[in-house]
């Protein structure tokens, strides 16, 4: 299992909070998260649970009023939230790269293609001229699927579509053959088709050049196509990690559990049902959380010792962990 | 099968773009080609296809909020009047309508009362107490408490947004509703909340749906029967099962196998991802649309346009009625 590979990325106990006029706010209270070389990790949760904050936090892109207030990232074994702006710098795009859910929004409109792609590659390595930049620009935009790449060069982001900008947004992330990419949510904005595209795209680079990949994403049908392993989030916190066929076989945490079921599906027999499982209630304001656990006001299995502490993220065998004092048990699921 | 409630007969609607600074001369973008489709009472159908096919415009013309090019639509048997004439005011109360995003489809400005209480007002002329309590009792309806009647729409997460959505679109005990996308913007678990309570309003209202959606699941677990759209033009139409045991149109079956599955174990089938991009309206290929991404496609695909026409193959249910299943290819899978 790729998991148990040395670590690229480990997280220990990260803190990032917001501090609004509302109050403060925990975006992300105490995510501890490893990525082995190679591995696809998969971060799910719904809106507002952390997770892109997460994954800004590695790349020291928090912004005002969010601040990292705990915790540990380490790269390579380096705890990057010690790095100078010049050290993170090269770290962003050199080592980890990212792309983003709205590829419209994150291209610059007024360059052109050959441009953004060229100046990826010629802001972290000043070695390269203008003509080497232009033929391994024009190579990764060949090796993402797009056709005419010579051509493309000259093209605005607005005379491409949604697909194939997400591609060369990819070929920017993978032109510096980065250690890490962290896909936030890449294929949300796009079409089904263009979807199995981009996923399959991406898992075939990841095969050839060999990145770790964090998958940002609500979707967990993208997660079980595309992840080796699973940290579920809710509320700021990992309330479950899993390989990823033990998590869709055997969630443990009352959330995993009701996503998983939440979700239409074809039944053996046709006779699908008429009503589909739903979690109860909304998902949480993070500025006025509960006390004990996080999820207890929504939770079926909810006991009275769970609206006054918070259990901790325990470890049930085979890597598998799970933040519950009532984890589901085989019993009582589906 | 129940009685038609909507019947559109070649249904064309075209669009043209306007010149600007940057673009001299107008262009004509086909959204809705020669469409004929037939709605039943208290059937839900499901209208599938990838951004810019044309099903939301499809939706507004069925509804009349667009006014079509050319081509009738027939509401019980009646040919809709012009969009802004006076007779279109008795249908309307008929037939409605439930948004994609609801953030954008509530008036920030208004209390509950009045977003849900317009229509009362407008057409009913309903006026204070009177308004008042069949608001609490629309409220009730879609599950939220009576006295949210006060609050403005920030103070509401996305789950209840489109819950007040619904209540408007209810108000008036419509017989037909489009619901464009209605839980596409919701998070997982909010998703099934509001298809339960679609599905429940439609059993005890005696609705007809038109589902607009691009997420394959929700349609196979909500819909009767599925319209399957591909740049302004029907491609197959027929019932849900059959249309996922054995899609006919060679579009429908890349359509069905890109949606990922939630099963880590669907990773190892093996999948045909459709190449690609959705070509242009503005200069729709001749003959078959779909054809420029069609692996099956033949001389003959380029020079003669496919009807939409019953099909003999498997998965066809042998009736001759409009229900029945149709396909347009000359060339249909087995």
């Amino acid at each position: 299992m790729a998991g148990g590979s040395a670590s690229l990325l480990e997280i220990r106990d990260l803190r990032t909070s917001f501090f609004t006029k509302r109050g403060v706010v925990p975006a992300v209270d105490s995510v501890s998260l490893r990525v082995g070389q190679g591995e696809i990790v998969g971060l799910v949760g719904e809106s507002g649970c952390g997770k892109s904050v997460t994954s800004l936090s590695v790349l020291g892109l928090v912004a005002s009023p969010g601040k990292i207030i705990g915790g540990h990232i380490l790269y390579h074994g380096e705890d990057v939230l010690g790095f100078s702006a010049a050290r993170m710098r090269e770290l962003r795009g050199n080592k980890v790269s990212m792309i983003f859910q709205e590829p419209m929004t994150s291209l610059n409109p007024v360059y052109t293609i050959g441009k953004q792609v060229t100046e990826a590659l010629r802001s972290h390595d000043r070695m390269v001229g203008s003509k080497e930049a232009r033929l391994r620009a024009v190579e990764m935009l060949a090796r993402v699927g797009i056709s005419e790449p010579e051509s493309r060069l000259e093209a605005y982001p607005h005379q491409l579509s949604g697909g194939l900008r997400q591609r060369v947004m990819i070929a920017m992330a993978l032109i510096c053959k980065p250690g890490l990419l962290i896909a936030d949510e890449p294929t949300t904005a796009l079409d089904v088709t263009i979807e199995a595209q981009i996923l399959t795209l991406m898992r075939q680079l990841q095969r050839e050049i060999g990145s770790s990949i964090v998958l940002i994403t609500h979707n967990l049908g993208v997660v079980a196509e595309t992840c080796d392993r699973v940290y579920v989030m809710y509320a700021g916190r990992i309330v479950e990690e899993a390989d990823v066929f033990e998590l869709f076989d055997r969630p443990l945490h009352p959330y995993t559990n009701g996503l998983l079921r939440s979700i239409p599906r074809k039944n053996e027999d046709e006779s699908a049902p008429r009503r589909l499982y739903s979690i109860k209630g909304n998902v949480p304001d993070m500025a006025r959380l509960p006390a004990g656990c996080k999820f207890a006001p929504r939770c079926e299995r909810c006991v009275e010792a769970c609206t006054r502490a918070e259990p901790e993220l325990v470890d049930s065998g085979n890597g598998h962990f799970v933040r519950c004092f009532r984890p589901m048990s085989d019993e009582v699921k589906r | 099968m129940n009685a038609p409630i909507v019947e559109a007969t070649n249904l064309t609607k075209h669009f043209a773009t306007e010149s600007g600074p940057f673009n001299s001369g107008t262009s004509v973008i086909h959204a809705i080609d020669d469409v004929s489709l037939e709605i039943y009472e208290r059937e839900t159908l499901a209208l599938v296809g990838e951004s810019g096919c044309g099903k939301s415009t499809l939706g507004r013309l069925l509804i009349r909020l667009v006014a079509p090019t050319s081509g009738v639509v027939r509401f019980e048997g009646e040919e809709l009047p012009p969009v802004d004439s006076r007779e279109l005011r008795k249908h309307k109360r008929e037939m409605q309508i439930i948004f994609q995003d609801p953030y954008a489809s509530l008036d920030p400005r208004m209390k509950v009362l009045d977003i849900i209480g317009e229509p009362l007002v407008t057409h009913l002329g309903l006026r204070g107490e009177e308004k008042a309590e069949r608001v609490g009792e629309l409220l009730q309806m879609v599950g939220l408490p009576r006295s949210y009647v006060g609050r403005y729409p920030h103070m509401f997460s996305g789950g209840q947004r489109q819950r007040i959505g619904i209540a408007r679109a209810l108000a008036l005990d419509p017989k037909f509703v489009v619901c464009d996308e209605p839980v596409s913007a919701l998070d997982v678990s909010i998703q099934s909340q509001v298809i339960n309570l679609l599905q429940d309003l439609q059993e005890r209202k005696r609705l007809t749906y038109l589902f607009i959606s691009h997420d394959l699941n929700v349609v196979r677990h909500i819909s009767d029967r599925i319209c399957v759209m591909f740049l302004g033009k029907v491609v197959e139409y027929g019932e849900t099962r059959e249309i996922y045991h054995h899609p006919l149109h060679p579009y429908t079956m890349f359509l069905l196998q890109a949606a990922p599955l939630p099963d880590p174990r669907a990773r190892y089938n093996e999948k045909k991802v459709l190449q690609g991009e959705i070509p242009s309206p503005i200069n729709p290929p001749s003959g078959c649309r779909f054809r420029t991404r069609c692996p099956y496609a033949a001389p003959r695909c380029a020079e003669e346009e496919p009807l939409l026409a019953a099909s003999g193959g498997p998965g066809a249910s042998g009736r001759s009625d409009v229900g029945a299943r149709k396909v347009a290819c000359h060339f249909p899978l087995a």
